[in-house]
């Protein structure tokens, strides 16, 4: 029958979800170390049909194939690994990456995640947690004496104690992963990535060497979600949907045209 | 008989119309699909009355122009003319600014796209969404190092090194190119691919190219191919109409 429809039908659940999409963003607003996505779309599938006359008056074949699709679809949401703006929170445990690379966490089951958060905090241990509680990986755990916290840009964490206030001492060292296709990494929720087979395997380095980029102590990387161009992408996607929509209208209108041809 | 002749072609009117929305809806769905070229139907009738014979397609174009009683005829041609371009700020996304197409290797041979939103894989090659090499002029891409930046020719430069160039190639009609799906485009057999020359590529990195789909004009053509069909519908009712008196009305030819 009319394939108008179902071509229509495909465009609108690829406007919703490319509306899905941008509300994730605008909710992640202000989720620290969020990266946006943006949904990509790629046509459907062709066919050829020879509508009309199939012979011309001469009486030969009628060369003519026109190619009708089938509509859209959903290919890929690409995120978008570039800086967040960054917010000065004055917190030592607050890092933030200036350029390339991820932390490292170890989950629960023993396997690594990668975050770009980097609001830590301390365990009842003393050990560097992320907000989840999972630990930092290297751990780096903080004498219980401990008065005072500083994380050198290139990754040293190092602390003053009560019995000596006037030496700091060396008690850890941050060591961050970059990846081949970061793009391509697997979001978990909760802030975190896992390795894909997209994103190939993790570089592990410290901080300000090797393209990996440097720590920066008592602040946050905030979202890099811009909102004004989320808002205008959603009025677009939006408007996208009813063009759609009117396509079903109009193909509805036709289906009704030939029903009453027959009285 | 005339008035059969009628309602045979007022029914591939009706064929060939709804074929054009068909094509139209399509178009209006891939409005947001990146790179996405629009096909521009055509209907054009041999016979008497063919008032728009040789007219460039256009969207719209002769939809309302339904002579009656001559030949339907529907023909297509893709539209290359170029799409608005948006800044995304992924440095794998290529847009080409000029004229020509990426070179993508699929299974069943070479591919071409204006569709640049590309991505590395985990052996830093370049590929399409769907995970087929985009090429360079030397075969597929292999971007090593953090940091890469593509010239606006297409040479993609990496830690100071040149990595390969882009192949960018056009057709002599680039209008005979057909859809294949997923941003693809095939050639016909008889139309060969030719290397654009270096001074007319233009590529901007970080950026990708919109579909050519112009809502509105899509929309007016929707609207307008959707009431020729109603015309022509309305003519198949009339002649309907005759053939009844035609047939029931006729004086009986009595013994």
């Amino acid at each position: 029958m009319i394939r108008a429809m179902g071509t229509a039908a495909s465009g609108m659940k690829a406007q919703q979800m490319n509306i899905d999409t941008i509300a994730n963003n605008l909710a992640n607003v202000n989720t620290t170390g969020y990266k946006r996505s943006h949904a990509e779309f790629q046509d459907l599938l062709y066919e050829k049909v020879a509508p009309g006359d199939q012979v011309d008056s001469q009486g030969r074949a009628n060369p003519n194939r026109v190619e009708v699709g089938h509509g859209v679809k959903l290919v890929a949401t690409n995120k978008n690994f570039s800086q967040g703006t960054v917010v000065s929170t004055n917190n030592p445990l607050d890092i933030m990456i200036e350029g390339n690379g991820f932390f490292q966490l170890k989950l629960p089951d023993g396997s690594t995640a990668y975050t770009r958060d980097g609001s830590f905090k301390l365990d009842a241990d003393g050990s560097i947690v992320n907000s989840t509680g999972y630990l930092l990986e290297p751990a780096v755990q903080i004498p219980e004496d401990a008065t005072e916290i500083g994380i050198s840009r290139d990754g040293v964490v190092s602390v003053l104690t009560s019995s000596d206030s006037a030496t700091p001492q060396e008690i850890g060292q941050i060591e961050l992963a970059r990846f081949p296709n970061a793009a391509g990494l697997a979001a978990r929720g909760g802030n975190i990535f896992t390795q894909s087979p997209g994103s190939g395997a993790p570089i592990l380095g410290n901080p300000g060497l090797d393209g990996i980029g440097e720590t920066s102590s008592g602040f946050l990387e905030m979202s890099n979600v811009e909102t004004v161009d989320e808002l205008v992408n959603m009025i677009s996607a939006q408007r996208a949907y009813e063009l759609n929509s009117k396509t079903i209208t109009m193909a509805d209108d036709m289906l009704q045209i030939i029903n009453r041809m027959k009285r | 008989m005339t008035v059969i002749r009628s309602l045979n072609t007022a029914d591939k009117a009706m064929q060939v119309l709804q074929v054009k929305i068909d094509a139209l809806a399509n178009n209006l769905a891939n409005a947001d699909a990146t790179g996405f070229r629009q096909v521009l139907t055509r209907v054009s009738s041999s016979g008497a009355n063919s008032p728009d014979a040789g007219a460039a397609p256009t969207p719209g174009a002769n939809a309302g122009a339904m002579p009656a009683a001559s030949r339907m005829e529907m023909s297509a041609a893709l539209d290359t003319r170029p799409g608005p371009i948006r800044e995304t700020g992924r440095d794998t996304d290529f847009a080409l600014m000029g004229r020509g197409f990426f070179v993508v290797d699929s299974e069943s041979g070479e591919r071409y796209t204006r569709n640049g939103s590309f991505s590395l894989d985990e052996s830093r090659q370049l590929i399409t969404p769907d995970g087929l090499p985009v090429m360079g002029e030397g075969g597929p891409l292999i971007i090593e190092g953090e940091q890469f930046s593509l010239e606006p020719d297409g040479t993609i430069v990496s830690g100071g090194h040149v990595v390969g160039r882009l192949k960018i190639v056009d057709f002599d009609d680039p209008y005979r190119l057909e859809h294949q799906g997923a941003s693809l485009l095939r050639a016909p057999e008889d139309m060969a691919a030719q290397a654009v020359p270096q001074p007319e590529v233009t590529v901007a990195q970080s950026h990708l190219e919109n579909s050519n789909v112009n809502p509105i004009d899509t929309l007016v053509a929707m609207i307008s191919a959707q009431r020729a069909f109603e015309v022509q519908a309305k003519i198949m009712t009339t002649e309907d109409d005759m053939l009844s008196k035609a047939v029931n009305n006729l004086p009986r030819a009595t013994g």
